[in-house]
C-alpha cells in the first residue's frame, strides 16, 4: 500500500501538519479505517476553533478550511508536546454507526515499540536493510530488535514508553537524544537518516 | 569583472607581485545566499592550489542561526563530519578597493579531492549554463538589488531587539525617485558605487525606492555565473560601507509596514555559435509572431511560465520573505505573464530584439541568486524540451481579485509542496538537491515555530531578524 498523496491548505501550522501526519500513519496501518471514515467529508474542529475539511480523491487527502459544518469531531494536539492528539465526538455523533467509522480512524494508538519499529524501518526511504543494521533495545528489559544486516551500524537505546513514542511518530529523535531519553550511536550519516525519517512520520512535510 | 590576465601559476604569481597581494580573502554562498570564506595568508593561497583551503562540511551544511543540519543527509557529506574545501575561480580575483595587499577571490564548495559537489549553488549554476552552453544557447542576466538603509549601526540596531529602526530618508513617506530621500542615501551610495569602480565591478544607476528608506542598486547584464558573484560582491560591499559609516543596510524583505524588497532578474536568451562572445544573437523576439516572440522565446518562457508555483520556494526562502507577497505590494502573486505588466510574476519587455528580455518579479531581496538563475534556467530549458506554449497574457492586474486556481503559494510550507511535486524541475534542478532544499525548509519552518513568538504578524519576528537583517 504506498502512502497517501496530502494536499495541504493556504498557510497550514504544525497542528495541521501533524494532524496529516497522523492520519498518513494511520493508513499505513489500516488503509480502510481512513477511506471510510473520510467518506465523503469530515469537519474536524481544531485546538485554536479553526475548522477542517478532510476528504479523499482517490489517494489524496485534501485538506481544505471547512466552511460553516458543524464539526464531526474535535482534535486537542500541541504542535512541541510529545503527547498523542486526543479526539473528542459530539455525543450524538459518537453513538451513531459513522461515529463507529471515525473512532476505528481517529483514535490515537501507542503501538507497543517493536512492531511500531518494524513498521517504520521497512517503511522507510532515507536507508534500507542492505545498507545498514539498526539494534534497538530497552535496557530496562533487554528486549531488543535487530532490523537490516548491512555493514553500518547503528544503536537505539530507551525506555519502551520513550521508543513507543518515537516509532510511532510522536516525538523526534534529536530531541529525545538532546534531552537524554533515547541514546543512539552511529554514524552521523545513519542518525541524520533516522531522524529524517522520524520527521517524516511526525509531520506530513511535503518532500 | 572577469580577470583575464591571470594564466596559471605563473601568472597567478605575476598579478600577486603586481598588485603586492599579501593575503586573499575567499568567499563561497550556501544555499541560504550567505558568504562564507576565510582570510588567508599569500603563501598559504598559492601552495593550496588547485584548492584555496578547507573548511568544516558544516560550512555548506548548518542554517542561518549556525545549528548544523543534522536531520537530514547529503551524500557530499562525510559520514563522520569531516573537511570540504573551497576551489577559488581565478578568474575572480580582484583587489580589495580599501584595504591595501589584500585580494578577494569567490569559488566554489568541492571534496576534499576536488571533485564538485553537486549541492553548491555556485556548481549547479555552472552545471546548468553549461547544458544550455551545449544547445548553442547563453543568457545575458541582470539583477535589481533593493534593501533599505538605516541610520543606526548595526549594533545599536541589535541592542534594541530591531526595534530602533529609523530609515535614511527625509520623510516617512513611501515615494519614490525622489531626489530629496536620494540626497539623504548619496554619502553612502557615492562611498558604495566607488568602491565598486575600484574593484571593477560595473554598475548602473542606483535610486530612492519606494519603500520608506530603500534604495535600489542596478547591475549591467552579464553571463549568468558572473551576474550571481556580482551580486554576492555588491551585497558584501554594501554591508561593509554601512558598518563603515556606523549605519545599517539590510536584504531583509520585508522590515517595517509598507513596501518590502524584491529581487527582479532579468535575463535575455542568445544564440552562440563558434567563438561564443563574438557571435551572441538576441533569440527572443521576432516581430511577425504573436507577441512578437520567437518561437524558442514562446516555449522558454512557457517554461517559466509553467514552473512558476515551483519556483516560489527558491525564491522566497525564507519566513520572511512571504511577508513581501501581498496585494499592491508590487510583487506577483498570480501564476502570470504580460507584455511590459508589472504585476505579473514575468515581465515580457520587446522594445527591440537587442533590448528584448524577461523580468523575473517573483524573488525576494534574500534569495540566493545562484540559486535563483539556476532556477530560472531550468525552467527554461524544460518549456525547450517539452514545447511548452505560452498561455495568453494576463490582461487585467494581478492585485485585488477573488482567490483562484492560480494564485502562487504564499507561504514556506505549500511553496515546498508545489516544488516537491514537480517532477520535471526537480529533474532539471537535480533530484537530489531539490530535496536536501525542501529538507532544509522543513528545518527553518519547524525551527521557526518552536523559536518564535509573534504576537504581531506584520512584525517580523526577533527570529526573523537575528537571520535576515546582517547577515543575508
Amino acid at each position: 500500500m504506498s502512502d497517501l498523496l496530502i494536499q495541504l491548505p493556504p498557510k497550514p501550522d504544525l497542528t495541521v501538519l501533524k494532524l496529516a501526519a497522523f492520519i498518513q500513519r494511520r493508513y499505513r496501518l489500516d488503509p480502510s479505517a481512513v477511506s471510510e471514515a473520510i467518506e465523503p467529508l469530515v469537519v474536524i474542529k481544531m485546538n485554536d476553533g479553526h475548522l477542517l475539511s478532510l476528504s479523499l480523491r482517490e489517494q489524496t487527502l485534501i485538506i481544505e478550511p471547512a466552511g460553516r459544518h458543524s464539526p464531526d469531531l474535535h482534535v486537542q494536539l500541541s504542535p512541541f508536546s510529545d503527547a498523542p492528539p486526543q479526539f473528542l465526538w459530539p455525543w450524538r455523533t459518537g453513538l451513531s454507526s459513522r461515529g463507529q467509522r471515525l473512532k476505528r480512524c481517529f483514535t490515537s494508538q501507542l503501538i507497543p515499540w517493536p512492531t511500531a519499529a518494524r513498521t517504520f524501518l521497512d517503511q522507510a526511504t532515507s536507508f534500507n536493510a542492505q545498507s545498514f543494521q539498526l539494534t534497538c533495545t530497552d535496557p530496562r528489559d533487554g528486549q531488543t530488535l535487530i532490523w537490516g544486516y548491512g555493514p553500518s551500524a547503528l544503536s537505539i537505546e530507551g525506555e519502551k514508553d520513550r521508543l513507543a513514542l518515537f516509532f510511532n511518530g510522536y516525538t523526534q529523535l534529536f530531541r529525545e537524544m538532546v534531552t537524554g531519553q533515547l541514546n543512539c550511536q552511529g554514524s552521523m550519516e545513519n542518525i541524520a537518516n533516522l531522524a529524517d525519517e522520524g520527521l517524516k512520520q511526525w509531520i506530513a512535510w511535503p518532500c | 569583472m572577469l580577470n583575464r590576465s591571470i594564466n596559471g601559476a605563473e601568472g597567478l604569481k605575476a598579478w600577486l607581485d603586481h598588485h603586492s597581494v599579501s593575503r586573499i580573502r575567499t568567499m563561497a554562498t550556501d544555499i541560504h545566499g550567505q558568504p562564507i570564506g576565510k582570510y588567508l595568508h599569500r603563501e598559504k593561497f598559492e601552495s593550496a592550489l588547485p584548492k584555496a583551503h578547507a573548511f568544516s562540511d558544516l560550512a555548506l551544511g548548518a542554517d542561518l542561526g549556525g545549528t548544523p543540519h543534522l536531520t537530514f543527509w547529503h551524500p557530499f557529506r562525510t559520514s563522520m563530519l569531516g573537511d570540504i574545501a573551497l576551489k577559488p575561480d581565478l578568474s575572480t580575483l580582484t583587489l580589495d578597493a580599501h584595504q591595501q595587499g589584500l585580494a578577494h577571490v569567490i569559488g566554489q564548495f568541492v571534496q576534499m579531492d576536488g571533485e564538485p559537489i553537486s549541492l553548491c549553488p555556485r556548481t549547479q549554476l555552472i552545471q546548468l549554463c553549461n547544458q544550455l552552453n551545449a544547445r548553442n544557447l547563453d543568457l545575458l542576466t541582470s539583477m535589481e538589488l533593493e534593501f533599505f538603509l538605516f541610520e543606526k549601526s548595526y549594533d545599536s540596531i541589535r541592542a534594541s531587539d530591531y526595534a530602533d529602526l529609523m530609515p535614511r530618508t527625509l520623510t516617512s513617506l513611501q515615494s519614490i525617485y525622489t531626489l530629496r530621500d536620494a540626497h539623504r542615501a548619496t554619502p553612502f551610495m557615492n562611498a558604495v558605487t566607488q568602491t565598486l569602480e575600484s574593484m571593477n565591478i560595473a554598475w548602473e544607476a542606483w535610486s530612492d525606492e519606494n519603500g520608506t528608506g530603500q534604495i535600489e542598486l542596478n547591475l549591467p547584464p552579464a553571463p549568468p555565473v558572473q551576474t550571481a558573484d556580482t551580486v554576492m560582491r555588491v551585497k558584501q560591499v554594501i554591508f561593509e560601507t554601512a558598518a563603515g559609516q556606523g549605519l545599517a543596510a539590510s536584504f531583509m524583505p520585508q522590515i517595517k509596514a509598507g513596501h518590502a524588497s524584491g529581487m527582479h532578474i532579468h535575463h535575455s536568451l542568445l544564440g552562440s555559435s563558434g567563438d561564443r562572445e563574438a557571435s551572441m544573437t538576441p533569440l527572443l523576439m521576432d516581430s511577425n509572431q504573436r507577441y512578437q516572440l520567437s518561437r524558442l522565446a514562446n516555449h522558454w518562457i512557457g517554461g517559466l511560465f509553467q514552473h512558476l508555483p515551483a519556483s516560489v520556494s527558491m525564491l522566497c526562502p525564507s519566513i520572511n520573505s512571504y511577508r513581501r507577497l501581498r496585494d499592491f505590494s508590487a510583487a506577483p502573486l498570480r501564476q502570470s505573464w504580460g507584455i511590459d505588466h508589472k504585476s505579473a510574476a514575468l515581465r515580457v519587455l520587446t522594445p527591440s530584439p537587442g533590448a528584448a528580455r524577461i523580468e523575473h518579479r517573483l524573488g525576494s531581496s534574500d534569495l540566493n541568486p545562484y540559486l535563483a538563475l539556476s532556477l530560472i534556467i531550468a525552467s527554461g530549458l524544460s518549456g525547450l524540451d517539452a514545447n511548452t506554449e505560452l498561455p495568453p497574457p494576463m490582461s487585467s492586474t494581478g492585485w485585488g481579485s477573488e482567490p483562484s486556481a492560480t494564485d502562487l503559494p504564499n507561504d514556506m510550507v505549500v511553496a515546498a509542496e508545489r516544488l516537491s511535486n514537480d517532477a520535471r524541475l526537480r529533474h532539471y534542478l537535480g533530484d537530489e538537491e531539490v530535496t536536501y532544499w525542501l529538507k532544509s525548509r522543513r528545518h527553518e519552518w519547524l525551527s521557526y515555530q518552536e523559536q518564535s513568538s509573534n504576537d504581531d504578524p506584520s512584525r517580523p519576528t526577533l527570529w526573523e531578524f537575528e537571520r535576515g537583517f546582517a547577515k543575508l
